[in-house]
C-alpha cells in the first residue's frame, strides 16, 4: 500500500483554506481540513470537504478535442496545438493582433495567469486580456484604489475575529465564505457587535445587533445616510481625517443632504435601524467593514465602493488591526489573476501598459516589443464579437456562457467568432461550442499557487498524476506559444513564479521556500519581509485617503408595470458559480439538485404559486421556468435566484448594463414579471 | 519511540504505521513503512490529531 498526503489550497472560494490530500496507491481518495492552517484552523466547509470529488470525476475531460464535422473529437496534443497555432496566425495576419481575444482564469494558479498574459501581449501582440474578476470585483479594484491607492482586501482573516464591530453588506458571508464567517461568530463570542446590511434575510442576520433589508441597489444612499448620522453626532475621527485624507469638505456637502427620512424613503431602512447602524459602527472601534457582490455588482459598483471607503475612513478604521474595508473575493485566485496582469489595463502588480516605462520594463523582460494601448474588456469582448472586430476568442478555465449577463445576447456574439478556443477540465456550456478543447489538469495535478481574498500566496501541490492524456494549463501555453514562434522552456511552475516575482514588486521577496504552508501576503517587497497584515499603516498607499462625494443614483432597470418585481441573483451554499465543479460532485450535487426561486408568501398567495410550483419568470431579456421557493428570506417584491443551474440559467435574465468606470455588469438587480406555469411541483424540505 | 518504530517495521511486526512527521514547519500524517525506513526517524509525538482514510 502506498499511503501519502499532500497539502495543498482550496481552489473554490477565495478564503485560501489548506488542505490535505489523501491519495491511495496513487488514487486521490480524500481531502482533510489542515489543521495548523493560519486560515482554516483545521475546518472546512462542505465544498472543501469535498474537494477530491470533481477531481476523480468520470465526467472529466481526458483529451484535446477538435470539432471536426461538427462534431468534437479526440485527437494529439501535437494536432490541438498546431491547429490553434496556425488558425490563431492567420487571423492574426489577416485581422491584426487586435481581432484575438484571451480570458485568462480565476481558478488556475499564479503561474499559469502570468503566461497567460505574457503569452496574450507578447505573441498575440494585444492586451485584450481580462477575466471574471470584471464580473465580481472590478468596482472593488477601481474604488479602492482610488481612495486608498490599492485595490485590494486591506486587512487579514484572523484579524475580523477581534474587531469590535463588524459591519456586513452585501455578503451571504456564511454561504458563500463559510471560514471568514467562522471568524465574524467568534468575534460575536468575544463581544464584537454586528450589523447585516443585505436586502435578503441571510443566516447572518439572525446573529446580527441590527439587520435590515435595503431595496436592492441602494447603497449608496444608506452609507451616506449612516455617515450624515455620524458627523451630525460629532462621532467621526476628526483628528485622524484631518491628518490623513483629502477632498473632506466636498464630500461633507453631499453627505450633508442625506438625511435620515430622506434615507428611509429610498432604502426602506426604518430611521431608528439607520441610527443604530451609524452609532455602533462609529462607537466599537476597530471596526471592520466586509462586502462581496452585493456592494460591486451594480451600475454604481464603483460608487458603492467608494462609499464603504468613506465610511471607514470617517471613523479612522483603515491602517489599524482588525478595522479595514474587506471585500470578500469570490474564487480561489481571483486576485491572483488580477495581481498576474490578466487585466487588459495592467501588467502584473498593476503596472499601466500604457506608461512609457512599464512597457520598456516588461518588452526588456520579454525580449518582444509589447502593445501599448488598453485592450478590451469581458464587457468590450461581447460588443466587438457583435461588431465582426473579435474574431477569435481563447477561453481559459471561464464558463462566459453561463457567468455574463444576458446569455443570449453572449450567445448571439459567440456564434460571430471564426475562432474558439476552450481549456477547462470539464466540457462546461461554453467548452461545448469550442472549436478546439485543451483537456486542462486539476487542482490536484499540478504546482504552482493560488492568492487567497486577504493578499496571501499559497501553495498549490501536485497529489496525482494528471487523469488520462491532460496536461497543466501552463504547459499548454508554454506549447501554444513555443508553436507560434515564441519559445516557452520553463523546467516547471517554480521557474515562472521566480521569472513573475523578479517583475512584480508585490510579489518580489517570495520563493517557494518561503511560502512554506502558510503562503505569505502581500506586499512583500524583499526576501528578509514578513508579508503585510494590514495595509495602509501609518500612511495610504495613495498618501492622502481620499474623500470621494458620492450621489445615489438609481439602478439600471427598476420594477415598472409590465415587470413588477425586483430580482437579484446570488450563490447558495453547496454550489459554486457555474457549476462545473460542484454539480458533478456527488455529496454537492444531492444538496440542491436544480434551480429555484425565491419569492415571499404574500407574492405567492398573490399569484396562487404554492411550494415546488413551476413558474415562469421573464424580464427584458429572456424567461425561465423553475421551481419557486416560498421564503420569508426574500422581502414582498423581490425574487431571489441562484445563478448555478444552466437548465435555469439566472443569466438568461440579468441586465448587462453595466458600471461606466469599472464595466461591471448589473448582475444583482433587474426587473422581472413572475408567473405560474401551471406545473404543480413537490414543495421544498 | 522512533527507533522502536523502525525496529516494528523493520522485522515486519508493523507493515505500516500511520503517525506525524514535520512538513515544513508543521506536523502532518505520515504513513511510515518499510520501503522508507529513513522516515521513521522523522516520527513526532505531539497534539494534532487527524482521522485518516
Ligand atoms: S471556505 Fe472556501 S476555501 Fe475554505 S473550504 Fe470552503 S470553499 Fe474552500
Amino acid at each position: 500500500m502506498d499511503y501519502k498526503i499532500i497539502s495543498s489550497t482550496c481552489s473554490y472560494c477565495g478564503c485560501g483554506c489548506g488542505v490535505l490530500f489523501q491519495v491511495m496507491d496513487g488514487r486521490l481518495i480524500d481531502t482533510l481540513p489542515m489543521k495548523t492552517h493560519p486560515v482554516n484552523e483545521g475546518k472546512l466547509c462542505i465544498k472543501g470537504w469535498n474537494l477530491h470529488e470533481h477531481v476523480v470525476s468520470d465526467k472529466r475531460l481526458t483529451s484535446p478535442m477538435l470539432k471536426k464535422n461538427g462534431q468534437l473529437q479526440e485527437v494529439s496534443w501535437d494536432e490541438a496545438v498546431r491547429t490553434v497555432a496556425d488558425r490563431l496566425t492567420s487571423i492574426i495576419e489577416e485581422h491584426g493582433p487586435d481581432s484575438v481575444g484571451v480570458l485568462a482564469s480565476a481558478k488556475v494558479t499564479n503561474e499559469e495567469n502570468y503566461l497567460i498574459q505574457k503569452f496574450t501581449r507578447a505573441v498575440i501582440g494585444t492586451n485584450n486580456v481580462d477575466h471574471c474578476a470584471r464580473h465580481c470585483h472590478s468596482s472593488t479594484v477601481v474604488g479602492l484604489a482610488a481612495a486608498f491607492g490599492s485595490g485590494a482586501m486591506t486587512n487579514s482573516i484572523a484579524e475580523i475575529e477581534d474587531a469590535a464591530c463588524i459591519f456586513i453588506s452585501g455578503s451571504n458571508t456564511s454561504a458563500c465564505h463559510p471560514l471568514i464567517a467562522r471568524r465574524v461568530f467568534k468575534a460575536k463570542e468575544k463581544g464584537a457587535k454586528l450589523i447585516v446590511a443585505d436586502p435578503r434575510n441571510i443566516q447572518l442576520s439572525r446573529f446580527a445587533d441590527v439587520a435590515v433589508t435595503q431595496r436592492l441597489g441602494s447603497d449608496v444612499a444608506m452609507l451616506n445616510g449612516m455617515m450624515h448620522i455620524i458627523l451630525k453626532n460629532d462621532w467621526h475621527a476628526k483628528s485622524y481625517v484631518e491628518e490623513r485624507c483629502e477632498e473632506f469638505d466636498a464630500f461633507k456637502a453631499v453627505v450633508e443632504a442625506y438625511t435620515p427620512d430622506k434615507v428611509e424613503a429610498i432604502t426602506g431602512i426604518a430611521q431608528t435601524d439607520l441610527k443604530k447602524m451609524a452609532e455602533l459602527y462609529a462607537t466599537n472601534t476597530p471596526a471592520s467593514i466586509i462586502y462581496a457582490m452585493g456592494i460591486t455588482q451594480h451600475t454604481t459598483g464603483v460608487d458603492n465602493v467608494k462609499s464603504c471607503c468613506n465610511l471607514a475612513m470617517l471613523c479612522g478604521n483603515i491602517g489599524v488591526k482588525s478595522g479595514g474595508v474587506n471585500p470578500l473575493r469570490g474564487q480561489n485566485n481571483v486576485q491572483g489573476a488580477c495581481d498576474m496582469g490578466g487585466l487588459p489595463n495592467v501588467f502584473p502588480a498593476y503596472q499601466p501598459v500604457n506608461v512609457k516605462a512599464n512597457n520598456e520594463k516588461f518588452a526588456k523582460a520579454w525580449g518582444k516589443d509589447l502593445p501599448d494601448q488598453i485592450g478590451y474588456t469581458i464587457t468590450d469582448m461581447t460588443q466587438a464579437m457583435l461588431d465582426g472586430k473579435l474574431k477569435a476568442l481563447y477561453v481559459i478555465g471561464e464558463n462566459p456562457k453561463m457567468s455574463d449577463p444576458d446569455q443570449n445576447h453572449l450567445d448571439k456574439a459567440l456564434e460571430k467568432l471564426d475562432l474558439l478556443i476552450c481549456q477547462d477540465i470539464f466540457l462546461s456550456e461554453t467548452a461545448e461550442k469550442a472549436d478546439v478543447l485543451f483537456a486542462a489538469a486539476s487542482v490536484a495535478e499540478k504546482d504552482g499557487t493560488f492568492t487567497s481574498t486577504e493578499r496571501r500566496c499559497l501553495r498549490v501541490r501536485k497529489a496525482i498524476d494528471p487523469i488520462g492524456n491532460v496536461l497543466a494549463d501552463w504547459e499548454i501555453i508554454a506549447k501554444l506559444s513555443t508553436a507560434m514562434g515564441y519559445e516557452m522552456n520553463y523546467a516547471g511552475p517554480e521557474a515562472i513564479f521566480n521569472e513573475m516575482a523578479s517583475v512584480t514588486p508585490s510579489y518580489a521577496g517570495m520563493t517557494y521556500e518561503r511560502l512554506g504552508l502558510d503562503g505569505l501576503q502581500w506586499p512583500c517587497p524583499n526576501t528578509d519581509h514578513p508579508g503585510t497584515r494590514f495595509l495602509h499603516k501609518d500612511q495610504f498607499t495613495r498618501g492622502k485617503g481620499l474623500f470621494h462625494a458620492v450621489e445615489y443614483l438609481d439602478p439600471a432597470e427598476m420594477p415598472d408595470d409590465e415587470y413588477p418585481y425586483f430580482l437579484t441573483t446570488g450563490r447558495m451554499f453547496a454550489h459554486f458559480h457555474t457549476g462545473t465543479m460542484t454539480r458533478v460532485s456527488p455529496h454537492l450535487n444531492t444538496e440542491q439538485k436544480t434551480g429555484y426561486v425565491e419569492i415571499h408568501p404574500e407574492d405567492a398567495k398573490a399569484l396562487a404559486i404554492n411550494d415546488g410550483d413551476a413558474v415562469k419568470l421573464a424580464t427584458r431579456r429572456g424567461q425561465i421556468e423553475l421551481p419557486a421557493r416560498i421564503s420569508n428570506k426574500v422581502k414582498p417584491g423581490l425574487l431571489f435566484v441562484p445563478f448555478h443551474f444552466a437548465e435555469n440559467s439566472a443569466n438568461i435574465l440579468t441586465n448587462s448594463a453595466f458600471d461606466p468606470i469599472a464595466k461591471i455588469p448589473e448582475f444583482k438587480v433587474c426587473a422581472v414579471k413572475v408567473a405560474p406555469a401551471g406545473v404543480k411541483g413537490t414543495p421544498h424540505v | 519511540m522512533r527507533q522502536q518504530v523502525k525496529a516494528w517495521l523493520e522485522q515486519g511486526t508493523v507493515n505500516i504505521l500511520l503517525g506525524y512527521k514535520l512538513g515544513q514547519g508543521y506536523p502532518l500524517p505520515c504513513c511510515f513503512t518499510k520501503e522508507n525506513l529513513d522516515e521513521a526517524a522523522e516520527l513526532i509525538a505531539g497534539r494534532a490529531r487527524y482521522f485518516l482514510i
